[in-house]
């Protein structure tokens, strides 16, 4: 019940209950002690009564003069409250008596020579010894009635009882101030704290201060009311933006589902590509084995005519030539099967499954699940990954489509070597040599080759363009396998087309193995090779052609291991 | 018949006499004497003149000390100096010999006291006047004042005093 009485309630029985305790503690305190005060008094009042009358009562007692004794007995009659008194001898005989009221008999004690008061019944006894000169000859006894006493005890109890009603008054009277005081702004509190909850407002203040604890809690909680404000505020525009962003979720899952569409066709697409692309290698390998088979049977039948005709070293250069870029071709078509061997498409299969599985709530599950929500980042990371692959195939195919047609162009110039002149163009130097490295380009980078080129600007010439491509080809071919046999640390290729005077020259240096002094003079001969897997007649047949061209090549080499410089150096024609 | 009356008028003395002595003897202890007067003995002394009697009576409840000394009493024959008593009491006699001793002790600090009639008056301090089966005191308190003999006021109060 106490539990569930308000503060102010609580406080106030608090200290209704304390106040009460403290008065009627104090209260009784103070009768007790007004009790036995008016007690001793009355006991200290008679003693020296008794002592007085005793002592004016020993001349009496001594000479029997009972009408002294009576008559100082009688002195006792100013004293309302003594009812009876009397004076026995030391033979126990009754010497003088005095009664205040005869209608009432009281017996007088018997001698005694000890003083003695006590409290008995309704009356106090005092008993006094009457001494001569230290020997008691008689005794007196005052007898007290308490009546009177009582009647003060009581008027003092009532007196008490009033003074403490009207104290408690008071100080409930104040108690109720200072809980109002105290309790007030707590009620409020809980008012405000009931209209906020109601109302769900909390824009709401308390506006009462203090400086105690109950200021500090309104501050606090009107601290409290704002932060909920700010908080409940940003708390809606978190829902609208999460509403929004459901929507949007909405409309993402579908976009996504679109996209996985789309991705899905496009991935059957480049499955289909890949294969494709497979196939092609296929066909392509076996167009090349066909070619080669082709040329090989040309080459012999060329080999024959340059037999008979002088032209072996046309054929063998053909072989040459033509082999070093069916090795680009052989070195592509490979890269291409690996690259469709190692393609990342087929992961693409992976997510695909995965959002098939999660078809139904796919939007949730790319943006709720730890898995889904990697599907558009890894989407996105294959999509790039696909885009490379593509364009490497693509490169690769590209540099295998200049290949092919460069055999073409090889077997066909080489035919018409074989039989006529070649097929004199306008060419510009510089693009030869680019086409001459793309062709040679294979292994350049993993050979750890640096390439540095420069080129001036040198002017067009009328020449047979595939006869000089040819030359560049073997001179560049021979510079990266010279730098490939060679441990030198840096691997530089440098290739530079200048014009001197009335003659262009494409200069090929090399840091590589380099060339003896004793090799240097029978480096164009037909048959002589330095490199294992050579055939001797790259450098003999290119020299021959440079020849036809009108120009020549020259060779530098400072010796063994210190690189060779290869020089085409061609006229300048305009016709 | 004389002789039972004579046998009562013996036990009629007698106890007078014991009345009288516890009278003499209470009288003394409501009374004070100067220091002059003690310094010299250690005890108290009634001298009874004339009347051995009252003096063998005063012997006999004379066993208790008052003003913290022994009483001593002495049965003295007239004409015998009585500068060393402390109180004296005159029997009844020749009352020129009662004259002459209270002549020659005027002036002496002690108590005398009779129940002669008139006693007061012939220069005695204290007479004991009976009254029925007691005795009255009366005390002329100027010879008393005289000589520096005091009485406590009780006493006074039950007696008749003479200034």
């Amino acid at each position: 019940m106490i539990r569930n009485m308000s503060i102010k309630n609580k406080l106030l029985l608090v200290f209704i209950i304390l106040t009460t305790m403290v008065l009627a503690t104090a209260f009784i305190i103070m009768i007790s002690i007004n009790i036995k005060n008016s007690k001793d008094n009355i006991a200290s009042v008679m003693d020296v009564v008794g002592s007085i009358i005793a002592d004016r009562c020993a001349a009496s007692l001594a000479f029997s003069d009972v009408e002294s004794a009576n008559g100082n007995l009688r002195t006792l009659s100013s004293y309302n409250s003594v009812v009876y008194a009397c004076i026995r001898t030391r033979d126990n005989q009754v010497f003088s008596e005095y009664n205040l009221n005869v209608d009432q008999v009281f017996r007088c004690e018997g001698f005694s020579a000890d003083e003695n008061n006590r409290f008995r019944n309704q009356y106090f006894d005092s008993f006094k010894p009457i001494m001569l000169e230290g020997e008691a000859i008689g005794s007196l006894q005052i007898k007290v009635s308490l009546d009177a006493y009582n009647e003060e005890v009581v008027g003092a109890i009532n007196v008490s009882v009033i003074v403490f009603a009207v104290l408690m008054l008071i100080s409930i009277y104040i108690m109720i101030r200072i809980t109002n005081l105290i309790t007030n702004p707590i009620a409020s509190l809980k008012d405000l704290a009931n209209e906020v909850t109601e109302k769900e407002d909390y824009s709401l203040r308390m506006k009462e201060k203090a400086d105690d604890e109950v200021g500090v809690l309104i501050t606090t909680f009107n601290n409290m009311l704002e932060q909920i404000e700010i908080r409940d505020r940003d708390l809606l525009k978190e829902k609208e933006n999460a509403e929004r962003a459901a929507l949007s979720s909405k409309r993402y899952a579908k976009e996504t589902e679109l996209i996985n569409a789309d991705l899905e066709s496009e991935i059957t697409e480049r499955v289909r590509i890949e294969e494709e692309l497979h196939q092609l290698n296929e066909t392509l390998e076996e167009k090349v084995y066909e070619r080669t088979r082709e040329l090989k049977e040309m080459n012999e039948k060329i080999g024959d005519i340059s037999r008979s005709a002088g032209m072996a070293e046309v054929a063998n250069g053909v072989l040459h030539n033509v082999g070093n870029v069916l090795n680009s071709v052989n070195v592509s078509a490979s890269m291409l099967r690996e690259l469709a061997r190692k393609t990342k498409a087929h992961n693409l299969s992976r997510v695909v499954k995965m959002l098939k599985e999660n078809k139904s709530n796919i939007g949730e599950y790319i943006s709720s699940d730890s898995k889904g929500k990697q599907i558009p980042d890894f989407l996105s990371l294959l999509d790039g990954q696909l885009d490379e692959e593509r364009r490497t195939m693509f490169k690769e195919l590209d540099e295998l489509s200049n290949s092919i047609d460069h055999i073409k162009n090889v077997v066909s110039m080489q035919q018409s070597y074989a039989g006529s002149y070649g097929v004199r163009e306008q060419i510009h130097l510089p693009d030869l040599v680019e086409d001459a490295i793309k062709i040679n380009m294979e292994g350049m980078a993993r050979r750890g080759i640096r390439l540095i080129k420069k080129y001036e600007d040198v002017p067009l010439v009328y020449l047979d363009k595939h006869k000089v491509l040819q030359i560049i080809i073997n001179i560049i071919s021979n510079a990266k396998h010279a730098l490939t046999d060679s441990d030198n640390a840096e691997k530089i290729l440098q290739l530079f087309v200048v014009q001197r005077n009335k003659e262009l020259v494409v200069e090929v240096k090399d840091t590589g193995i380099g060339i003896s002094e004793e090799d240097l003079a029978h480096l164009f001969e037909y048959g002589f090779k330095k490199r294992r897997g050579g055939h001797g007649y790259g450098l003999h047949h290119s020299g021959i052609v440079a020849n036809e061209l009108g120009g020549k090549i020259t060779v530098e080499s400072e010796g063994l291991g210190k690189g060779a410089i290869f020089r085409l150096i061609l006229p300048v024609t305009n016709e | 018949m004389l002789m039972a009356w004579g046998e009562l008028s013996i036990a009629e003395n007698s106890e007078n006499n014991q009345l009288k002595a516890a009278y003499i003897i209470n009288f003394a202890r409501f009374s004070s004497w100067p220091e002059s007067a003690l310094e010299s003995t250690t005890n108290l002394y009634m001298c009874v003149l004339m009347d051995t009697e009252l003096g063998s009576y005063l012997e006999l409840m004379a066993n208790r000390k008052i003003k913290g000394r022994d009483v001593v009493i002495v049965n003295v024959e007239a004409g015998v100096a009585l500068e060393k008593c402390h109180l004296v009491y005159f029997g009844k006699g020749d009352d020129e010999k009662t004259q002459r001793a209270l002549n020659n002790i005027a002036g002496i600090s002690l108590i005398t006291m009779s129940d002669i009639s008139g006693f007061v008056y012939m220069g005695g301090m204290v007479e004991m006047l009976k009254q029925g089966r007691k005795y009255r005191f009366i005390v002329d308190l100027k010879k008393s004042e005289a000589v520096m003999i005091r009485y406590r006021s009780e006493l006074l109060e039950v007696s008749e005093v003479i200034r």
